[in-house]
């Protein structure tokens, strides 16, 4: 397998809806039953109260960059990744935080609180990628 | 609290720090062991407690040694677990379930090319799905991220970091053992090539091959040590591994639960501390950890780490052995073993005066703090 191959994310049971979704330009998390916590990772139980029901739901796709950071070192050598790159934490409307990249927009001028949406990258035909622009700006 | 309740350090070892690769990560723990076994004046048949980190093979080690331990853990080889494990050797000492017990740091990052970062790296939580699809890995970047909202919240700048870099730097010349003694400028760290933004290569730790050891007993039997003791007089810990790797505070709630604990377990506060030893993996969090464990005002360490705090012969001296930045990144184990050196006066040209309170501090995803004393309670 290759490396490049290895960047797609390796999609499992808990994870498919999540990613089926992304292919379809939706974004979805997993809400909690028990307690209505929403939560950005793929685990059978919710950390807050321990259950394990709950429901996919749709979120808004808006969010804000809570932080971002401009890559020069390759650390994923044989994947077309090309530095620089940027890397930024998007904390969404609805309260979780995601790893992406924005794009649409230099790297050097990407900022704390900017207002950014979701823009999906298709990559592979089961595959695309939750990547977010800035709200303000056009692709 | 009373002498026999609390735990000591009679015994610091460590191999050089470089590249060998004809060594492996428990060859080097098993000679920085016999170096404490000799600073100690003791025979591996003294030892019957061990704790061993990143060493891999612990069956071998276990056979190389000789060694009857009848306490015995292994624990993750992440570098947040230094401060757990030398507090599980002293819980384990004051319980009485071991006597004298051997703490054991292997490495060989440096010659098997270990890599912080990278498909290997499963650092982040759920990161083959989350983090590698985006370019985003290793401890590094989280530290960038942090700092990039630390310069925004507060107006940190770069520059003002440059100040960790070039004073550990300066320390480190005064450490024969450190692997970078040349002295370093503000100017060098900005002019330093870009890791991840906005960190500089100045800003990251040195990947090493070497080993490190400590032995801890009791307070009572410390008395009869060959070295004078250093006494844990205070340690604590939190954790707050369930917030994911991004914490809104820079960790500094978690940080306050422990410097409450560490304080007043130790009876002391930040005004009694002679010399800091901070985890520093990379320099933004010698800025977070001064902040969350007290010793400067919230959001003011950029400032307050100028004209030389942090120096030999400044309010807090830190890191005197050149820390992870300049001596080797030895994930907290050398700064203990500098910490327990400086107690003991035996620093040569980087000895902190009067150095009777040195406090080790991690402020990490799980937090530990260590305070050594030159005197039992
Ligand atoms: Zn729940």
């Amino acid at each position: 397998m290759s490396e490049l191959k290895t960047l797609q994310p390796v999609v499992d049971a808990l994870s498919r809806p999540f990613w089926q979704a992304a292919r379809a330009h939706h974004l979805v998390l997993p809400r909690c039953e028990g307690c209505q916590t929403l939560r950005a990772h793929f685990e059978r139980w919710c950390a807050v109260c321990g259950d394990e029901h709950f429901q996919w739901e749709r979120l808004s796709g808006r969010g804000k960059v809570w932080s971002h950071c401009i890559f020069h070192r390759i650390y994923f050598p044989s994947s077309d990744l090309k530095v620089p790159y940027n890397v930024a934490v998007v904390a969404l409307e609805e309260g979780p935080r995601l790893i992406s990249n924005i794009v649409g927009i230099d790297s050097q001028f990407i900022e704390i609180d900017m207002p950014v949406i979701v823009h999906f990258e298709d990559m592979t035909e089961e595959i695309s990628l939750v990547k977010f622009k800035p709200l303000h700006f056009s692709v | 609290m009373k002498n026999s309740q609390s735990a000591a350090v009679i015994g610091v070892g460590s191999t050089a720090f470089g590249n060998f690769p004809e060594e492996d990560a428990t060859t080097l723990g098993i000679a920085a062991l016999h170096s404490a076994l000799q600073d100690a004046g003791l025979q591996m048949q003294d030892i019957d407690g061990l704790i061993l980190h990143r060493v891999a093979d612990y069956q071998r080690f276990v056979r190389t040694t000789g060694l009857q331990p009848r306490f015995m853990n292994t624990v993750p080889g992440q570098g947040r677990m230094t401060g757990v494990a030398i507090q599980a050797a002293a819980s384990a000492i004051l319980s009485g379930a071991a006597k004298t017990i051997a703490l054991v740091h292997g490495n060989d990052g440096r010659s098997v090319g270990a890599r912080y970062g990278g498909l290997t790296d499963r650092y982040g939580t759920g990161a083959e799905q989350l983090w590698f699809p985006y370019g985003m890995t290793s401890p590094g970047a989280v530290n960038a991220l942090q700092f990039q909202r630390h310069m925004k919240k507060y107006g940190t700048t770069s520059e003002q970091l440059a100040a960790v870099a070039v004073a550990f730097r300066k320390h480190a010349g005064l450490n024969p053992l450190a692997v970078m003694q040349k002295p370093i400028t503000v100017e060098d760290h900005q002019n330093s090539r870009f890791i991840c933004e906005p960190l500089h290569l100045l800003d990251y730790c040195l990947i090493n091959d070497g080993g490190v050891a400590m032995i801890l007993t009791s307070a009572e039997r410390a008395r009869d040590a060959k070295q004078p003791a250093a006494y844990l007089r205070g340690f604590a810990m939190a954790s707050r591994l369930s917030e994911g790797e991004f914490s809104d505070d820079f960790g500094r709630e978690c940080m306050r639960k422990v410097a409450d604990d560490v304080f007043a377990m130790a009876g002391v506060g930040p005004e009694d501390i002679n010399a800091l030893m901070i985890y520093d993996n990379f320099s933004p969090s010698v800025m977070f950890n001064l902040e969350g464990y007290g010793f400067c005002p919230v959001g003011e360490s950029g400032r307050w780490i100028q004209d030389g705090r942090l120096e030999l012969t400044g309010q807090y001296p830190t890191n005197t052995n050149g820390g992870h930045l300049s001596e080797s990144y030895m994930q907290g184990w050398s700064l203990n073993v500098e910490a327990v050196r400086q107690i003991r006066a035996d620093c040569g040209a980087r000895q902190v005066p009067d150095a009777h309170f040195v406090q080790y501090l991690s402020g990490g995803p799980i937090s530990t703090s260590i305070i050594y004393g030159s005197q039992p309670v």
